[in-house]
């Protein structure tokens, strides 16, 4: 009998089980959540009663759900952008300036991941009015406590680039006649661009998630999602809740997917040329 | 096509001198090399020049105007690095149109261009390559023909060539050297390689502790050192240690081991001095018969013998020192046992003495 030569296997048996399992336990909620939202019944319930569209229909003629959804939206693409641009800044003087106390700056600007999501709403909601700065549950104030946490997920990927980065391209670009803005968005930010997307997308999401720093900052008149859905959960059990829940996880599975086709895109775009 | 003159260059990082009163004037077109040990100064000096660095102190001037208030993009430098840089996030095209883009040249010229580019440094068909797809030697050659296209004044590489495996070292530093004569380009080559340096150079500075040891041609740095780090450092040499015991206008008595010898005279050196006399293995010869006019001979003993294909190599005891002797393998060479007692010899022209 021929034998099967020896081949080490690349994962031990034992780590795809435990994998697996894991996978399947961060799943089941999820298909949970799925199929609640189409249930066919009048109260949430698992397993459904039946299979229907109504309550996505309702969820879009809702006037909670969907304008919450639309708000979280509009402050998760704000805190988004203004995180990558703070985030990118804080990184840069982080990683390549010199001065006493920057690992007292990194620990600061990387604290609010650390620290519970309720206790930063509610100190900035002390802060807003007790100086009353006029912050205090405005949209504003609302994005600045986002902002807070998901700017941490922005400098950690940031830095861990810039701290690989090969400063000899730059130096490279800018004896080849590139100014250092020139510089920086030619050769720095496209190259850091992966930290950057990976970055945006957890602030994204981070942001659009977010229950506890919202708590004590939503605006009176608009209610992010998460908030709509406690606030609403609380008083009727309609399996519309679900249905938002589905867009919620499908507007993060859009966003990776994005995020995979640009880093593609890049790719290909790479090896083009005229 | 520029010159350069660095004028007392300075460059200090807290309490380390890297860079220490450095002055020299570089002619247009020289082919001029920054040689020294790792941490003596050379790329800190290249750097400088470039304006990745600022100086602390002095000035360097392009054709006779300070540069050293310009950012690096207004000196019209061309900067080779050591891991050659090219974009990652760019194919072969793309790294060499960069500085023509930056000069806003108009598309088909860039494309004329950037083809000729290709050319020049054998590359062409490889427009589409990425930095992860070429070799080192490939990746060598896009940044020179990306810093080439843009006609910088003045070509700087550090240590181009070491990241290279050796064939390929001895392949390229030819190709360098014959792409920058054929330019014309005034060239500052650093590297810690003193083969490449005095293969390529017009002139050369051998730099130690931040300083130029010695400046001078290839041959002058090879045949007249300044002092024992440079002998060292270039080539290898066996040091006779002795005393100057006589001098004349036309040279002087060197004597060692015992034995007087004929060497040239320096102006540092006055009778009674201690010195080194440098010899360098080829121009050691090993021999039965006497020496010649103009030779000098010293009685020695063979101590090791070793074969290394093109030539012989003699370890011969001298008094209590020791000279080495290279000589090629010819059709008459001497069948040498050890232990046997020879005369060394060698040529007046070669007797080179360092102070100690
Ligand atoms: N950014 C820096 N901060 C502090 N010291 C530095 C810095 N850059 C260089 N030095 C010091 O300056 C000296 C000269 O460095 P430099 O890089 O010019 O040496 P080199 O001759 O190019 O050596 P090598 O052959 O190893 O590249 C070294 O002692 C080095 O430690
Ligand atoms: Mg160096």
């Amino acid at each position: 009998m021929a034998n099967k030569p020896y081949q080490e296997a690349l994962v031990p048996g034992a780590f795809k089980w435990i994998a697996g399992l894991a996978l399947f336990i961060l799943l089941v909620p999820i298909f949970v959540v799925f199929l609640a939202g189409l249930n066919s019944g009048d109260f949430l319930t698992f397993p459904p009663e039946g299979l229907s569209l109504r309550w996505i229909k309702a969820f879009f003629e809702s006037d909670s759900y969907l304008p919450a959804y639309l708000y979280s939206l509009i402050i998760a693409l704000t805190a988004m952008v203004i995180s990558l641009i703070l985030g990118t800044l804080i990184s840069l003087l982080l990683v390549r300036s010199a001065f006493a106390g920057r690992a007292l700056l990194r620990a600061v600007v990387m604290s609010p991941i650390m620290l519970p999501g309720i206790v930063i709403g509610l100190s900035l909601y002390l802060f807003y009015i007790s100086f009353d700065i006029g912050l205090a549950r405005t949209q504003a104030g609302l994005v600045i406590g986002h902002v807070l946490v998901t700017c941490p997920y922005v400098i950690g990927m940031v830095s861990a680039a810039l701290v690989g980065f090969d400063r000899s391209l730059e130096e490279a670009a800018r004896s080849l006649g590139a100014s250092r803005w020139e510089t920086f968005r030619k050769i720095t930010i496209p190259l850091i661009s992966p930290a950057l997307i990976a970055g945006g997308v957890f602030a994204f999401i981070v942001s659009f998630g977010q229950f506890d720093v919202s708590l004590f900052l939503t605006p009176p008149n608009n209610t992010p999602l998460p908030i709509a859905l406690y606030t609403s959960l609380r008083y009727t059990f309609e399996p519309t809740a679900a249905a938002a829940g589905i867009f919620a996880i499908f507007l993060v599975v859009v966003s990776m997917v994005i995020t995979a086709k640009i880093t593609n895109l890049r790719r290909i775009t790479a090896a083009n040329y005229n | 096509m520029s010159n350069v003159s660095l004028k007392q260059l300075v460059k200090t990082y807290g309490s380390t001198t890297a860079v220490d009163d450095v002055s020299v004037d570089i002619a247009e077109g020289e082919f001029f090399s920054l040689l020294g040990p790792s941490g003596c100064g050379k790329s800190t000096t290249l750097r400088m020049i470039a304006g990745f660095e600022s100086i602390s102190s002095g000035e360097i001037e392009l054709d006779g105007r300070g540069v050293s208030a310009l950012p690096p993009e207004k000196r019209d430098i061309g900067f080779v690095f050591q891991n050659y840089a090219i974009f990652p996030h760019m194919n072969v095209f793309d790294n060499i149109a960069f500085g023509l883009r930056l000069r806003k040249f108009p598309a088909e010229d860039i494309k004329k261009r950037v083809t000729a580019a290709l050319e020049q440094v054998g590359m062409s068909g490889l427009e589409a390559r990425l930095q992860n797809e070429m070799s080192g030697g490939q990746q060598q050659r896009v940044a020179l023909a990306r810093v080439l296209v843009t006609e910088p004044r003045i070509l700087l590489l550090d240590e181009p060539l070491s990241a290279l495996d050796k064939n390929l070292r001895e392949e390229m530093k030819f190709w360098i050297k014959n792409l920058q004569s054929n330019l014309g380009i005034t060239t500052i080559y650093v590297t810690h390689d003193q083969g490449e340096a005095l293969t390529m150079s017009d002139r050369i500075a051998v730099m130690k502790g931040g300083k130029i040891a010695q400046l001078g041609t290839p041959r002058d740095i090879y045949q007249r050192p300044k002092d024992v780090f440079v002998a060292k450092f270039i080539g290898e040499s066996s040091l006779l240690q002795g005393k100057v015991t006589d001098a004349s206008e036309t040279g002087c008595t060197f004597t060692a081991a015992g034995q007087s010898f004929k060497a040239m005279m320096r102006p540092d050196l006055k009778v009674g001095d201690a010195a080194a006399l440098v010899l360098r293995p080829e121009q050691v010869l090993v021999s039965d018969d006497a020496p010649g006019e103009d030779w000098n001979g010293a009685s020695g003993t063979v101590t090791s013998i070793s074969y290394q294909g093109a030539t012989l190599r003699y370890e011969l005891a001298v008094g209590d020192q020791t000279i080495i002797s290279e000589s090629a393998i010819g059709p008459d060479t001497p069948e040498l046992a050890n232990g046997q007692t020879v005369n060394v010899m060698w040529h007046v022209d070669h007797a080179w003495l360092l102070p100690v």
